[in-house]
């Protein structure tokens, strides 16, 4: 199943700090929870229902599954980025990286 | 204690392992808000009721809850009629009319006002006594009376009559009532079309039309025992006052005009005198005014209007429960469209790539 970028859905702030806290390795709830807080640099604290809300909607939409750890000594589960979620992350951080390449060269023209 | 409420709130969540580990990882990272102090937990546990409040899973359908809300709105409308069934409220107005002989030729009895009339009669009208009677005779408040003592349903009455001044000399005597849930069975049909019902509409109007009835009774019996008291009392003054000037009369002729005491029996003669013939005028007007109670020729309480038959009720039952679907529908929209902008989507232009 590859990502269909024409069938592209919204992302919030919050949904593609998981994605990107996922992109790295596989993590638990509490270890995303901990990460986006360090990748906004603190401005954003996800609550639990937040957090498993959004992670909910990435199981469903298949960007995201269930990673069985090989340490299950602790009672939680891992989530880890799928094919699919990577796609629709690469089309999200692309758009991104347009979108400031295009306001560079705007702010350019203006300052000229 | 926040686990516990935590722990409810999750309740109604599909239970589910993502629910489970939702729950595991509240507990570590409460572990963790705890350990940092009293404020960060405080903080912590408002942004976890607040997330869980509102960062719910939105619907696949959006239609659904929507239509849940309005069912519920619905069905609290119809609880509420039945609760509160519909009012049916009937009116009467009674006007205090000037007297059909002219006041000019007599001392007329200005003391009949409007308020006076409402303050001696509403008491006796709204009294204990009179308004069982009407409960019990007219068969009213029957759902009420199985469930509360008398004593309530009267004072339950009591709110539901109104009996109030309005403009000059008119009163009106208004009585609220409905007992059927979704109102009456034949509202519009007269009584014996349905057998054994009984629409309120028509209790509200025979209680109007008995409550106008015992207001004109109850002044006309107080104009009459008032003027028969008013006289008797006149009478009896009267009567002393003039054995007692007969007596200062008889004292006044014993004397000689040169007696040094005869001056002052003269006065005292004619003080008495006076005062006999002043409350004689009063007998006569009191004997006056008797006799046109008597003849049912003074100012009185007369029927304006009788008691109406209201066709429909206060506040429609259909009203109500559409009120209610309207409502309902209103907080699923808005619940919906709250859930729908609590996410402040990050996503960039769409056309961008087009630029």
């Amino acid at each position: 199943m590859r990502y269909d970028a024409t069938r592209h859905k919204e992302v919030s702030e919050q949904v593609l700090l998981i994605l990107l806290s996922l992109a790295e390795e596989p993590r638990h709830g509490y270890a995303i929870l901990k990460d986006v807080e360090g990748l906004s640099e603190g401005r954003i604290r996800l609550s639990t229902g937040t957090l498993y809300g959004a992670l909910r909607r990435l199981l469903e939409d298949g960007w995201i599954e269930f990673f069985s750890e090989k340490d299950a000594t602790r009672d939680r589960q891992a989530y880890r980025l799928t094919r699919v979620g990577r796609g629709a992350l690469d089309a999200e951080v692309s758009r991104m990286k347009l979108l400031t390449k295009v306001a560079a060269l705007r702010l350019s023209r203006s300052a000229a | 204690m926040l686990t516990m409420l935590y722990k409810f709130l999750v309740s109604f969540r599909r239970q589910d392992e993502v629910t489970l580990d939702m729950v595991a990882t509240f507990e570590e990272a409460r572990a963790e808000a705890s350990a940092r102090g009293a404020i960060s937990y405080t903080r912590f546990a408002m942004r976890e009721l607040m997330g869980l409040a509102f960062n719910k899973r939105p619907a696949k359908r959006p239609w659904l809850p929507v239509a849940a809300w309005g069912l519920g709105g619905l069905a609290a409308g119809i609880v509420a009629t039945y609760i509160r069934p519909p009012q049916y409220s009937s009116e009467a107005f009674l006007v205090l009319s000037p007297p059909p002989i002219a006041e000019s030729l007599y001392r007329s009895d200005s003391s009949l006002s409007v308020d006076s009339v409402l303050s001696t009669v509403r008491p006796p009208v709204l009294s204990r006594t009179v308004l069982t009677h009407i409960i019990s005779t007219i068969g009213l408040y029957e759902r009420a009376r199985a469930r509360q003592p008398i004593e309530a349903v009267i004072e339950r009455m009591r709110r539901d009559i109104r009996i109030e001044r309005r403009g000059e000399n008119v009163i009106l005597v208004k009585f609220t009532y409905g007992e059927s849930p979704w109102g009456s069975l034949n509202p519009y049909g007269p009584d014996d079309q349905v057998p054994g019902d009984k629409p309120d509409r028509y209790q509200a109007q025979r209680v109007a039309q008995d409550l106008v009835t015992r207001m004109i009774d109850e002044t006309i019996r107080n104009r009459t025992n008032q003027a028969y008291m008013t006289k008797q009392f006149f009478e009896d003054r009267s009567a002393k006052a003039a054995t007692r000037w007969e007596k200062l009369n008889v004292a006044a002729q014993g004397l000689a005009p040169t007696d040094r005491r005869y001056e002052r029996a003269v006065l005292d003669r004619d003080l008495a005198r006076k005062e006999y013939e002043s409350l004689r005028q009063k007998f006569s007007e009191a004997e006056t005014m008797e006799d046109l109670v008597g003849r049912g020729q003074s100012r009185d309480l007369q029927l304006l209007d009788p008691a109406s038959l209201p066709q429909v009720p206060d506040t429609s039952p259909l009203l109500i429960v559409l009120s209610g679907l309207g409502a309902g529908l209103l907080i699923g929209l808005l619940s919906g469209w709250l859930r729908t902008t609590r996410e402040k989507p990050a996503r960039l232009l769409p056309g961008l790539a087009e630029v």
